[in-house]
């Protein structure tokens, strides 16, 4: 977790934003503040992501263990020592369709998970996955959704060092060879209940029971099951107050000890983890008792529902551990958009201590993540501000992560710790974006919102006599989410009058740039049409005035929701635009047209480039700056999962040298 | 804690795949089909004003298809679009005789067996009729000779709420996926062309438009927030509704526009809304408690009372607006976990939908649990209920031609 020391990152900013800010310093002189060699090249091998590129630091001043992970929202893990080395890997998907895979690259004692992919092997999972070993050979097979419902199974025909899984079964058959479907919200599970040796194939349904399969045939190896009833052991979960049980996700344990497989249950109106004790072992079973909520010393474990139990012997001293993956039920999801990861372990009394509600800790803020980066702190060094949707912790507004740079190390290099929060309105889905518009030579802010258009702060200034970064970390903040942004950041106060609103629909995201070469910052506003409304400065560099040009500008439609960002990426001296949008990834333009009257044409998108891509998640925004000094520009972007992910340049070309231009007229 | 174990045994019909790219294939199959003759409404047919009166006959067309069944908008004929999820069918039943004078057997056009048809609302003309097929993430347009005419896919699709007087159908999501975009569909209904719109909050799953046309309502299964949306700005407005958590599954609006009235899944309330107060961001008036798993609730036509299904206690649950007090809780045969509620024009009868299988499932297929489900017929003025239709495994919701506003 390395980062560059801060002479050669200050280098590589002055080198790249220096122009910037002299470009905005200089309004009215017409330079856009960009320049360099242009051509840059887009036929390289496009970006790739680093989860761990530059160390962060949370509210108390401890490492994330992954920084740059990009925020879960939905995580539903499995752990399997897919390589064989003796301790588990863990499996987590996030997104529909698509599995991510950690490493487990230290011991079974303690492990230490490390990402390697988001798409494991580029396997088609649907909306639920489970690796089993199907066959008896001893290598697992993954099974998953194939849309709609039906159970499709992938075989390893590689090796446990190298697996390469490929499509085996379609769909897991009956003994009549027909399809057994599983609703999709669902995930079931394989045991062999009876020490048979034959595998029981158990469905959870949304209204709280158990549809029951039983092996009775294999077909090419794969086994065939025979229903044995919709009503599995009499079980019918009950909620607190009736039978209202929706999408859910189960695990057998021996949880009891008794040598029998025990049940936990997980769905949408259970706050807790359901324990069915299996009271009868080997070769029977009898899970006829009473669903009991697992405890905590405090209580019952309790989340916002839809809990999905994985049992698993984390440290290995023969007591089950218990991460649970909380997707968020009945309960307020919101409360744990950031929090959603739990690890519990199991004391010798029985009950479960909870070690950690973020099990994979990076940069998270809920979900819909904006990123922006600047100096607000004064100390030459770049800081990241963050934007979700809706504060996890005061349900009632948005609110603004400030991450400051700062030195470390030997070798002074570059970390971010989570220094401050910000709420500056009451609003949902903060998208901010700075910029020098007063003159003052300090970065004021522009924060788009979900209905509330766009709304206009000047910076007042460091609220605190130090110049650097922040004497101590806000570690009150999650206790205090109120806590005096001042003290670590500059103040913002609302410029009334300024604020920019839309013609029409939600999701304002804005991005700002001189695109008209009068050396005022105009401002580009993407929206949930996926079209860009352009609004010219016609002001003054003190008093900047907005005008709305257009609301179709350059008839660009990403789809939905534009998230745009102007950065001179093909150093010709002219801002592009690069635009994420909901589907995810990233659309560029390059400005074809003049410092004064600019004209964008689309280029394809990132994956259309030969060799180039940029995997933004959904509703990202790329924001290109070279963070980590070695004088070629990365990409930041928020995502839908609340995160923040970072993509090194792979071989695209984007030097910082050749000028980020990004137009915000704020960087050192 | 158990329930007794409810013994049942049918089984699934063998399963077939529906064919990607099915649409036009599905479609000329459904006119090849026996006693599906006669061609169809071209797929921009769009809906327009009644012009046979009250009935909405229209002058040229036939209203007795060639084997006898009653077109949807078949003159002094009223007919109830019914889903039966678990059979992949859409079942239509004669509000008069109370006979099934049609079954729309979705396989037999392509669809799976977990097809899931959940939520249907019908033209006031009659002459067409919308479905979602929760298993299939689209929505199907029917039109009145029972033939599959347009769809339009949206991951989840849910429920379904006509613009009045307007040509826009609002879907809202259903709970088949971990976790659904969180945005509304909005279908034109003449093209079937989607386009979704951000409601903000996760699970929107209510949907209902206000009898002017003017806002659009859903709400969170997740988080207690309604939202409305402007129908002329499509801007968004979040509702707080205060108390425990709600799981609000469906609202209905009284005739007049005055109340809105929103069943608690988990509280166990009908929160009451004042739309009069404020159409856009309406306040809670206030809460009734009627029952745990408190399903779709409806105002009567006369907005006197509004009946609703209590799947936890199978009773359907009749409140007075004037006061909203309780006045009566139907119960008995046929009355067992009882989903929508849909009146007679005249208000004298309601036809009650009953999933008649364990509450909450009616997302998703039990084979061998509680049977056939079934419509209720009830006379209003007596409670007494006057029919019970067995219509198949787990029928969920059921649409008429709506009076006209």
């Amino acid at each position: 977790m390395s980062g560059p020391g801060v002479a050669s990152l200050v280098r590589a900013l002055g080198v790249a934003l220096l122009p910037v800010l002299l470009a905005t310093a200089c309004a009215g002189a017409g330079a856009p503040g960009v320049a360099g060699p242009s051509g840059a090249g887009m036929d390289g091998a496009g970006f790739e992501r680093d989860v761990y590129a530059l160390s962060v630091l949370d509210e108390h001043g401890e490492p994330y263990t992954h920084p740059f992970l990009g925020g879960l929202v939905v995580p539903r893990p499995q752990f399997v020592d897919l390589d064989g080395d003796g301790d588990p890997d863990l499996f987590l998907q996030e997104r529909s369709g698509e599995l991510m895979y950690f490493e487990n690259t230290g011991t079974a004692e303690a492990p230490r998970f490390e990402w390697r992919t988001d798409r494991f092997g580029d396997l088609p999972v649907g909306e639920w996955f489970v690796f089993h070993d199907l066959t008896g050979d001893g290598r697992y097979e993954l099974m998953s959704e194939l849309p709609y419902s039906y159970i499709r199974v992938f075989r390893n025909e590689g090796t446990p060092e190298a697996p390469r899984f490929e499509p085996a079964l379609d769909s897991i058959r009956d003994v009549d060879g027909r399809p057994i479907f599983s609703d999709r919200q669902n995930i079931p599970q394989l045991v062999d209940l009876d020490c048979s040796g034959t595998l029981d194939l158990l469905l959870g349904r949304i209204d709280g029971m158990i549809t029951h399969y039983r092996e009775e045939a294999r077909v090419d190896g794969f086994p065939r099951f025979r229903k044995v009833t919709d009503r599995f052991e009499n079980i019918e979960i009950i909620g607190q107050i009736g039978s209202m049980h929706g999408a859910n996700a189960m695990a057998f344990i021996d949880w009891t000890g008794n040598g029998a497989q025990d049940l936990l249950w997980g769905d949408f109106f259970e706050p807790s983890v359901l324990l069915i004790a299996n009271r009868q072992p080997c070769p029977g079973y009898d899970l006829d008792t009473p669903p009991e909520p697992l405890r905590t010393p405090e209580g019952n474990l309790l989340t916002s529902g839809h809990n999905v139990p994985v049992p698993v012997d984390l440290d290995g001293d023969g007591r089950t551990d218990l991460v649970v993956g909380v997707l968020g039920g009945a309960f307020n999801p919101v409360l744990t958009a950031s929090n959603n990861l739990h690890h519990y372990r199991r004391g010798e009394d029985g009950l479960f201590r909870k070690m950690t509600e973020r099990f994979l800790d990076g940069i998270d803020v809920g979900s819909e993540s904006i990123v922006e980066v600047g100096d607000l702190t004064g100390n030459g060094l770049p800081d990241l501000v963050v934007g979700n949707k809706i504060d996890p912790v005061e349900n009632r507004t948005a609110r603004l992560y400030l991450f400051a740079g700062e030195a470390t190390g030997p070798d002074g290099a570059l970390a971010f710790r989570l220094a401050d929060t910000l709420s500056l309105a009451p609003a949902f889905h903060y998208a901010p974006a700075m910029g020098d518009l007063f003159g003052s030579g300090r970065a004021d802010l522009l924060l788009g919102t979900w209905n509330d258009g766009v709304r206009v702060y000047r910076n007042t200034g460091h609220a605190h006599s130090a110049a650097g970064p922040a004497a101590e970390p806000a570690a009150q903040l999650a206790a205090d989410p109120a806590a005096d942004p001042a003290a670590a950041f500059p103040g913002f106060e609302e410029v009334p009058g300024l604020t920019l609103d839309l013609t029409r629909g939600s999701h304002a995201v804005p991005a700002l740039g001189d695109l008209t070469g009068n050396g005022l910052l105009d401002v580009v506003v993407g929206r949930s049409s996926g079209q860009l409304t352009l609004f010219r400065n016609v002001g003054t560099r003190e008093e900047p005035a907005f005008e709305r040009v257009t609301d179709e500008m350059g008839d660009i439609n990403v789809g939905r929701r534009s998230a745009p960002y102007l950065a001179d990426v093909t150093g010709d001296g002219l801002l592009d635009l690069l635009v994420g949008r909901e589907e995810g990834g990233a659309l560029l333009f390059r400005n074809v047209g003049t410092r004064e009257a600019p004209e964008f044409e689309a280029v394809p998108e990132f994956e259309a480039v030969p060799g180039f891509e940029l995997p933004l998640f959904d509703l990202g925004r790329p924001v290109p700056v070279d963070l980590t000094g070695d004088g070629r520009l990365e990409v930041v972007s928020g995502a839908n999962t609340g995160g923040v992910l970072l993509f090194r340049d792979g071989g695209a070309g984007w030097s910082a040298g050749q000028g980020v231009g990004t137009g915000t007229g704020n960087k050192p | 804690m158990k329930l007794g174990v409810r013994h049942a045994a049918s089984s699934l019909a063998p399963p077939s795949r529906r064919r990607r790219g099915f649409l036009p294939a599905a479609v000329v199959l459904a006119f090849l089909l026996p006693g599906c003759g006669g061609a169809a409404a071209p797929v921009g047919d769009a809906p327009g004003p009644v012009p046979g009166g009250a009935d909405g006959a229209r002058p040229g067309v036939a209203s007795v298809l060639p084997d006898g069944v009653p077109a949807l908008d078949a003159p002094g004929r009223h007919l109830l679009v019914v889903c039966v999820q678990d059979e992949a069918q859409v079942a239509i039943v004669d509000m008069d005789s109370y006979e099934v004078v049609h079954r729309i057997h979705l396989q037999e056009l392509g669809y799976s067996e977990r097809a899931q048809p959940h939520h249907a609302v019908v033209e006031p003309d009659g002459s067409h009729f919308y479905v979602t097929l929760i298993g299939e993430n689209r929505v199907l347009k029917f039109d009145r000779k029972y033939q599959v005419v347009g769809e339009a896919p949206m991951q989840a699709a849910g429920m379904l709420a006509l613009e009045k007087g307007g040509a826009r159908l609002f879907v809202s999501r259903s709970m088949s996926a971990v976790n659904p975009p969180q945005r509304i569909g909005i279908v034109q209904r003449s093209t079937m062309e989607i386009e979704e719109l951000d409601i903000f909050f996760a699970q929107p799953h209510a949907m209902v438009v206000d009898p002017e046309g003017r806002y659009a309502y859903t709400a969170s299964l997740g988080v207690n927030q309604a939202a409305s949306v402007d129908l002329d700005t499509e801007r968004v407005t979040l509702v707080e509704l205060e108390g425990p958590n709600h799981v609000i599954v469906q609202f209905a609006i009284s005739p007049d526009g005055r109340w809105m009235a929103g069943s608690g899944e988990m509280s166990g309330e009908l929160v009451v809304l004042d739309l009069a107060a404020d159409r856009a961001n309406p306040p809670v008036a206030l809460r009734v408690p009627v029952g745990h798993m408190a399903f779709d609730p409806t105002f009567s036509p006369d907005g006197r009372q509004v009946w609703v299904p209590v799947k936890h206690t199978d009773e359907v649950v009749v409140l007075e607006t004037e006061g909203w007090q309780e006045v009566r809780r139907i119960a008995g045969r046929g009355i067992d976990a009882p989903h929508q509620v849909v009146f007679s024009r005249d208000g004298a009868l309601a036809f009650v939908s009953n999933n008649n299988k364990n509450p909450h499932a009616m997302h998703g297929p039990v084979e061998d649990d509680g049977g056939d489900g079934a419509v209720v017929v009830v006379d209003t003025a007596s409670g007494e209920i006057v029919e019970v239709v067995r219509l198949g495994r787990n029928v969920t919701g059921i649409g008429t031609r709506p009076r006209m506003p």
